[in-house]
């Protein structure tokens, strides 16, 4: 009788270890599965498609690895999910600060063809009041407003495209 | 000797498979992959930024390649999978410091860009106030010097329309002139009594006048100074003629009047005579006298008061009082007697109030009888008094 019990015990044991290693990996995989919506999300530039689509396979294999009761190999695929997430993380944020810099390139380019355009006013203006100056405007120095550069703003104002 | 043959057979057949035992296996492609990206990048700069994931990966490489070798194949690939993972970890968090550098740089070009063009904004409104300002005064100077050529050129022609109508007005002030000189020549008959100068004024008038019509100021003013020159001469000529013809007329009319109200007289003898240039209206009063008596017979008041109103009447004719006898007598005393009755009738007619500087008292006997002196009552009539109108 005391055998039996004792068999019982020691067999109970590691039964309920392994439900318990079970729930663990299955609540990593859906915790896993649900942070891979919300890395999708972030992925504003769809920079990632590759990676998360490959992290998505490796999550299903992870799922397959599990119903077979395969652990080991479980929590080795479970490790190479976290580290592809911590990819695809760096490169989100990696795609958005070259965004950003492709931006404020863009920004920086309209910027730089403003001072040009205002250069270029500078000089017509400065050629029309020289000529208005000396008695009549030139029929060469253009319209007889004076030169204004496309999309100028206001003394001291930034640019349009600044972020 | 057979055995020798199967041996070398089975040899044969054995050593290929011994050999391809014994040979690596293909490299596992994410192996490969993990060896491409290492190339393709520039491992030293993600070293830096990611020191332990870059040793990580080499190290998970290389024991992947051990694996490889050995043919552990799926643990070679399991390990180039981590490989790559940490590897474009490392590449990706490299590509983030050079993007954050990046960015830093642009925001400070940014910075400097922004204030380089805020003070050529600045500059440029300046300028742009600067030329706006210029424009409007060049603009106000060209609208005052347009105003200015304006109202000079308005004020020329007001000029010249005022000298035009000042030229229409002296004009149309000599031509009235000349009209008023021609109507007063035709108070004076000029067209008849000075045909040739009253024409010559008509027709420079006439001509001034189309002249005026024409504009032609001068000319106008010229033929009007001449059309009243000759319209004064005109006057001048035709006046006195004029005058005479109308005195004359003037006399023949009283003259009448002075021989039809004499007439009425009762008691007189009227009758018209010329002498030489005199005109002469002759009322005679017979049997004014009782025989060889100068004074005036009782009853006969009645014509000499006829004939004093009558002489009051027309105070411009001179009178003569002339007394007249029959042929009885020396020749003296008829004269006497004569002499004596016209100044008899003088003196009744001043008593009648007529003014005695136009009366002439003369007596001419029995000279120029009007009636026979052979009978009585030729002689009765020829004693008589005769007053006498002259006029030319």
């Amino acid at each position: 009788m005391a055998a039996a019990i004792a068999c019982g015990v020691l067999g109970a044991g590691p039964r309920a270890v392994r439900a318990g290693e079970e729930d663990d990996l299955q609540r990593e995989i859906d915790t896993q599965r649900g942070s891979v919506l919300d890395l999708d999300r972030l992925d504003e530039n769809k920079a990632t498609g590759d990676e998360i689509a490959q992290l998505r396979g490796w999550l299903d294999e992870a799922w397959n690895l599990r119903s077979k009761h395969e652990y080991d190999q479980v929590r080795e695929v479970l490790e190479r999910t976290r580290k592809q997430a911590d990819l695809i993380r760096a490169k989100i944020t990696a795609s958005k600060l070259r965004a950003q810099a492709t931006k404020r390139e863009a920004a920086l380019a309209d910027l730089r063809t403003k001072i040009a355009r205002t250069k270029k006013a500078l000089t017509d203006t400065a050629k029309r009041k020289k000529a208005l100056e000396q008695g009549g405007a030139p029929s060469s120095a253009g319209p007889s407003a004076p030169a204004k550069p496309q999309g100028a703003t206001p003394a001291g104002a930034p640019g349009g495209n600044a972020p | 000797m057979k055995t020798r043959m199967i041996a070398t057979r089975i040899a044969a057949v054995l050593l290929p498979s011994l050999l391809a035992a014994c040979a690596t296996p293909p490299k596992p492609k994410e192996l490969a992959d993990y060896d491409l990206l290492r190339q393709a990048n520039n491992l030293q700069e993600a070293n830096k930024k990611a020191p332990d994931l870059v040793a990580s990966a080499e190290k998970l490489a290389e024991r992947s390649r051990e694996e490889w070798q050995s043919s552990d194949l799926e643990e070679s690939r399991r390990d180039a999978i981590m490989a790559n993972i940490k590897l474009k970890t490392a590449l990706a968090l490299m590509e983030q410091e050079q993007y954050k550098a990046k960015i830093q740089t642009l925001s400070a070009e940014q910075a400097k860009a922004e204030e380089e063009a805020g003070d050529l904004s600045e500059k440029l409104a300046n300028e742009q106030e600067k030329v706006q300002l210029l424009e409007k005064y060049l603009e106000a100077r060209k609208t005052a010097e347009a105003d200015k050529q304006r109202l000079s050129a308005q004020m020329s022609t007001e000029q010249k329309e005022h000298e035009r109508l000042a030229l229409q007005l002296a004009s149309e002030q000599k031509i009235a002139a000349a009209q008023l000189a021609l109507r007063t020549a035709d108070t004076v008959d000029a067209s008849k009594f000075a045909k040739a100068e009253y024409s010559a004024a008509s027709d420079m008038l006439a001509k001034a006048s189309a002249e005026l019509k024409q504009n032609d100021y001068a000319g106008a003013q010229a033929s009007a100074e001449v059309a009243k020159k000759n319209a004064d001469k005109a006057t001048e000529i035709a006046k006195p003629l004029y005058e005479q013809a109308e005195q004359a007329s003037q006399n023949k009319a009283r003259d009448e009047a002075l021989a039809r109200d004499a007439s009425a007289i009762n008691g007189a003898d009227v009758r018209l005579e010329r002498r030489g240039d005199l005109q002469r209206l002759v009322i005679a009063v017979p049997e004014l006298f009782s025989k060889r008596k100068p004074d005036i017979a009782p009853g006969h008041d009645g014509v000499l008061s006829a004939i004093a109103e009558l002489i009051k009447k027309y105070p411009t004719y001179p009178v003569q009082i002339i007394g007249f006898t029959d042929n009885r007598g020396k020749s003296s005393e008829l004269l006497a007697i004569s002499a004596a009755r016209a100044q008899n009738v003088y003196s009744s007619l001043a008593a009648k109030g007529v003014e005695t500087r136009r009366l002439m008292a003369s007596g001419l006997g029995g000279d120029d009888p009007r009636f026979d002196n052979k009978t009585a009552p030729g002689r009765a009539k020829n004693n008589r008094i005769e007053i006498v109108f002259l006029y030319h």
